[in-house]
């Protein structure tokens, strides 16, 4: 029903890492008013703070490509792989950038297109979190 | 609960408009994230920038807002206490506040509030809303003519 998914929806957390704060505010608000609990990083050392801090449990992570710090989004998600194996880390970026790091990480490459298109990065996050829901 | 000693100026002339976000600017991760929650829980809507660099992206973008809460010590080319210089000087009708566990000695001199860390979640929305007013009631400061150019 779709007027009890908001509530449903206000229980799960997600992570915004992107260091562009333009980027990042649009798609953190948009996320939020959609009803998720959303918490930004501006960085990978941010991110992974955050993925570390036991008292924040975000259920998924929506990371640029080309984070800013010491790991990209790809060193992210492999992190998140290996220490954080429930947290589901979507990458998004620009294409060129994206093959090109991936082939240096042999990683897939983005899931998702900057700028962000905010009904995709929703359906996804919806799709994802449903998923999960059901295993 | 914090013991944060706290400076304020009243509430700047307001204009009509929508209601408006504060930009929170703080490189420590957890503490922006603790004091934009508290703001939000409190009714306000806030931008989370992580040093001045992000916070001068989001002033230059038009972004209308209605406070600017900087921290001091931060990392990069500008601390708070020059992110509040240039605010001021470029967007004059935006107040500001600083947020450090060392403020100057004459932290009015600087922006239109401040106060010191640690603070707890009564402390901040209080003194936000002597600044600014109630959430419901936040208006654009750095819109129409007082928009730097």
């Amino acid at each position: 029903m779709a007027d009890t998914e908001p509530r449903e929806r206000s229980q799960q957390s997600l992570l915004v890492a992107d260091s562009d704060v333009l980027v990042r505010h649009a798609i953190a608000d948009y996320l939020r008013r959609c009803g998720y609990d959303v918490i930004e990083a501006a960085s990978f050392e941010e991110a992974v703070a955050v993925l570390e801090a036991p008292h924040v449990t975000p259920s998924a992570v929506l990371s640029d490509v080309e984070l800013a710090g010491s790991g990209n989004g790809f060193a992210l998600r492999a992190r998140a792989a290996r220490e954080w194996p429930g947290v589901e880390v979507f990458l998004a970026g620009n294409i060129a950038a994206a093959a090109r790091t991936a082939g240096q990480l042999c990683e897939r490459g983005p899931h998702l297109a900057r700028p962000y298109d905010p009904q995709l990065v929703l359906e996804r996050v919806r799709r994802l979190l449903a998923d999960r829901a059901q295993r | 609960m914090g013991s944060g000693q706290c400076y304020a100026k009243g509430p700047a002339g307001r204009r009509d408009g929508e209601l408006s976000p504060i930009l929170l600017v703080e490189d420590e991760v957890f503490i922006r994230i603790a004091s934009a929650e508290w703001l939000r829980d409190a009714g306000y809507t806030v931008i989370e920038a992580a040093d001045a660099a992000e916070a001068l992206d989001m002033l230059g973008s038009g972004q209308p807002l209605a406070l600017l809460a900087t921290d001091i010590t931060m990392p990069g080319p500008f601390d708070g206490l020059a992110l509040a210089a240039r605010a001021r000087s470029g967007w004059p009708g935006l107040p500001v506040l600083l947020l450090s566990a060392h403020l100057p000695a004459d932290p009015m001199d600087h922006a239109d509030g401040a106060l010191s860390k640690p603070f707890g979640p009564m402390e901040l929305v209080a003194l936000i809303e002597k600044m600014i007013g109630a959430p419901w009631q936040t208006r654009n400061h750095a819109n129409g003519a007082n928009k730097a150019c």
